[in-house]
């Protein structure tokens, strides 16, 4: 489904200094993996979305999904492929445009646009997809998406990103500036999403406990390479204090190979 | 019939195709584009000079159309391809504008238009000399609002909007957002040019000079008509422009009448503008000092509220001892 060779990417800092963000990175998701990424700040879990999304150019190395090499296409082109949710609920949605109007723009996600006119005939299927949400959004299909708070924002996001279904679907700490409750209905509402359409899943995660309980797969990032993989019976078998043991483990190694890290 | 106020209402409909174009930059795309400065005497140029060459005025309008269409076309790739910045983009294209409208007036500063028929002169005589350039000026911009009404709510339109609201966000979702702000930059200052071609026919001549603060004028109008109609959808916010264009012409005719010199008004306007960009700010303060001294209020209360129960509790003693 997403196959990630060589991939590397260093930023320039300024004043002659460098940040190398992914080094050598190789990953692989099969068709419908749900993998959640954790690792420290600067870990380079961002970067990993941001590169697969085409916000950065790859300094080298290969990104291709569906045996398509996507390396060089520019981010609108890949928006074909992927659906995007963001940390911040703002950054998802248009403010000063309507619920509806931001739906019929998701609903011509990665297609070409033309001169009909963009909700018309579609009101009827947004008003049923955001009835399901549950948040009395139906109704207010005129409302200009400001009005709405970050949670209500978030799930129109999520909803926007997943509205044609993506081949992949990256999530970038997407709960993170909720509250704990708001944050608890939004992966609720994501489980299901995923569910339904059967996606492929990049979920970047701080909170550990939820990084282990959703999806199928945890990656562990650390200095712009994944240092463990876990997946079937090895990660059912992880806890969240031994992944948080792992993580000081690499901070202070720099790298361990995972099998003696769960040893 | 209309006496004094012909005037202004002809200039605010004539100059509510400008204003269109600069409310498609300034609101739409959130672009302070000031090609609309070069551009307008482009349209001006392109379509005096058509004219005298024997064009028809309806030809030579859309010439200048396309002219102007083709100056936000350089402007959009300056700041989207070029990675200039928005303000110098415009600077740049309007400045080199300048020479090129020279070229395209044949060297000459002013083209007068007083013996061709033009746009104008044909609605006049059809119409009758009072009602004429209101009703074609009226047409034209009720036309082209209705047409940017519909547009704005198209797939693209969409798309457009998004464009100056999240750049980000639309770009997730497949918008090639460099394409659109050119194409955006390039149908406002189209619109600007078609202004100045119209203009140039209602005043019966070009003048390379005529461009020189209509940038700052048009935004005055699309901030004017926002504070009278307060718009929240695109049919009141283009309707606004509109009327805000209109507004802007009464007031300079008023402010002349009230004994300001010709050549005070640009300041007059450069003031209007400053003062509605600030207004958020000034409210913002008064906000702050409102807080500060509520707090103040409700602290002086909660000391009030201390004291209240021990005078009452000083009477219900005295209840006691009774």
């Amino acid at each position: 489904m997403l196959q990630i060779e060589n991939l590397n990417k260093t930023f320039e800092l300024g004043g002659g200094t460098f940040k190398r963000a992914l080094v050598d990175l190789d990953f692989v998701a099969q068709e419908g993996d749900f993998v959640t990424i954790v690792g420290s700040n600067g870990a380079g879990k961002s970067t990993l979305l941001n590169m697969v999304a085409g916000v950065y150019a790859a300094d080298s190395g290969t990104i291709a999904i569906d045996g398509t090499d996507i390396t060089s296409w520019p981010e609108h082109k890949r928006a074909k492929f992927v659906g995007r949710v963001f940390q911040d609920p703002m950054m998802g949605t248009a403010g000063s445009m309507t619920i509806e109007e931001n739906l019929a723009m998701a609903y011509k996600r990665g297609q070409r646009r033309g001169l009909k006119l963009g909700v018309a005939r579609n009101r009827v299927k947004f008003k049923a997809l955001l009835a399901e949400l549950d948040l009395g959004l139906e109704k207010r299909l005129k409302d200009q998406v400001r009005l709405l708070s970050g949670g209500q924002r978030q799930a129109l996001t999520l909803m926007m990103a997943t509205l044609k279904t993506p081949q992949l679907l990256l999530l970038d700490e997407h709960t993170a500036a909720l509250d704990p409750k708001t944050a608890r209905r939004i992966i609720d509402l994501t489980q299901s999403i995923v569910d339904n359409h059967g996606l492929t899943v990049l979920m970047v995660t701080h909170n550990l406990q939820q990084a282990l309980e959703v999806g199928n797969r945890t990656i562990m990032m650390h200095d712009g390479g994944i240092v463990l993989d876990l997946q079937g019976r090895k990660r059912e078998d992880t806890s969240v204090d031994s992944l948080l043991e792992a993580f000081s483990r690499v901070k202070k190694e720099r790298f361990l190979d995972d099998r003696a890290l769960l040893a | 019939m209309l006496g004094i106020w012909a005037t202004p209402l002809e200039q605010g409909l004539a100059y509510g195709i400008l204003v269109l174009g600069v409310y498609l930059t300034f609101r739409i795309l959130n672009y302070a584009d000031l090609t609309v400065d070069g551009s307008f005497p482009l349209g001006a140029a392109i379509a005096a000079t058509a004219i005298t060459k024997g064009i028809h005025p309806a030809y030579a309008t859309m010439l200048g159309f396309f002219g102007g269409a083709l100056a936000g076309t350089v402007t959009g790739f300056l700041n989207t391809k070029l990675k200039i910045s928005s303000l110098l983009a415009g600077i740049l294209t309007m400045t080199g504008l300048y020479s090129v409208n020279l070229r395209i007036m044949g060297g000459r500063s002013n083209i007068p238009l007083l013996r061709e028929a033009t746009l104008v002169t044909m609605a006049q005589d059809k119409i009758g000399f009072e009602w004429g350039a209101i009703c074609l000026f009226g047409f034209i911009v009720v036309i082209i609002k209705l047409v940017l009404d519909y547009f704005l709510h198209t797939e693209i339109g969409l798309g457009l909007r998004a464009c100056g609201d999240n750049e980000k966000m639309i770009k997730a979702l497949g918008v090639d957002t460099d394409l659109y702000k050119i194409f955006g930059l390039a149908v406002a200052n189209g619109l600007v040019a078609m202004a100045g071609s119209i203009v140039a026919q209602y005043q019966a001549f070009a003048d390379v000079g005529m461009g020189i603060g209509t940038a700052v004028a048009g935004l005055a109008s699309v901030i004017l008509g926002e504070a009278i109609i307060r718009p929240k959808t695109i049919w009141t916010a283009t309707l606004s422009a509109v009327l805000g264009s209109i507004l802007y012409r009464f007031t300079i005719t008023f402010a002349l009448r009230a004994g300001f010199a010709a050549t005070d008004l640009r300041l007059v306007t450069a003031v209007l503008v400053i003062f509605a960009l600030a207004l958020p700010r000034i409210k913002e303060m008064k906000l702050v000092k409102k807080i500060a001294e509520a707090k103040k209020t409700t602290t002086s209360q909660v000391v009030k509220h201390k004291t209240q129960p021990a005078s009452t509790l000083i009477g219900s003693e005295k209840h006691a001892t009774d």
